[in-house]
């Protein structure tokens, strides 16, 4: 048998407690996100009210960004590369979706037979097919 | 890929969850790789290689 076996602990004890860590982890980010977005709208609402310097907003906003890339990659170094896998599809989902519903409209916007393009149902749209996307993977639909 | 995950995992009585903590992997990976929805990586075959001490082929058939 190898060290690895040998182990004081328990695979399953090492198993749970990478979960429980990574659970923990991912609903750190959530409260983090959600206590940047509300913030983020707070000074939005003060600097469209004249209580707040533009420039505070574009500091704020550059370091979401940083975050919002930084926690992706460390997120993406902490799953196994069957839920990377997962997540790559699910993106690549969203991508076709992305490039599909907007050509799409677009195409028939300019032909007079669709209305205007709106980006926040072209958004939603390509979450939402990521979304499925992730979930059809997470199913075992492989 | 065809492999004997499951075979060897159950000669040692592990669980799945007990695989995927020594592998340092999900319990859905373990799955999908039992049930061939999923080929391991080659650094993650080596190390169920290390784990059951048996070479690559041995635990993993390509049909070839």
């Amino acid at each position: 048998m190898t060290a690895n076996e040998d182990l004081p602990v328990s695979g399953e004890e090492r198993f749970r407690k990478r979960r429980k860590s990574f659970f923990t982890y991912v609903g750190v980010a959530m409260l983090v996100a959600l206590g940047a977005g509300i913030a983020s709208g707070a000074l939005a609402a003060n600097v469209s009210l004249g209580n707040a310097p533009v420039w505070l907003f574009f500091a704020v906003w550059a370091i979401m960004l940083v975050a919002f890339v930084w926690f992706t990659r460390d997120y993406f170094r902490r799953v196994d590369e069957l839920d990377l896998m997962d997540n790559l599809w699910a993106s690549l989902a969203a991508l076709y979706t992305y490039v599909v519903v907007y050509g799409s409209w677009y195409l028939f916007a300019s032909l007079d037979i669709a209305p205007p393009i709106n980006a926040d149902v072209i958004f939603w749209t390509t979450m939402g097919a990521m979304l499925v996307a992730y979930g059809i993977r997470k199913l075992g639909w492989r | 890929m065809n492999n004997r995950l499951k075979v060897l995992r159950a000669e040692r009585d592990w669980s799945q969850a007990e695989l995927a903590g020594r592998l340092d992997v999900s319990r859905q990976a373990v799955n999908a790789i039992e049930t061939g929805k999923h080929d391991p990586s080659l650094p993650l075959a080596f190390r169920i290689s290390r784990l059951f001490n048996m070479p690559i082929e041995e635990i993993f058939d390509d049909g070839q």
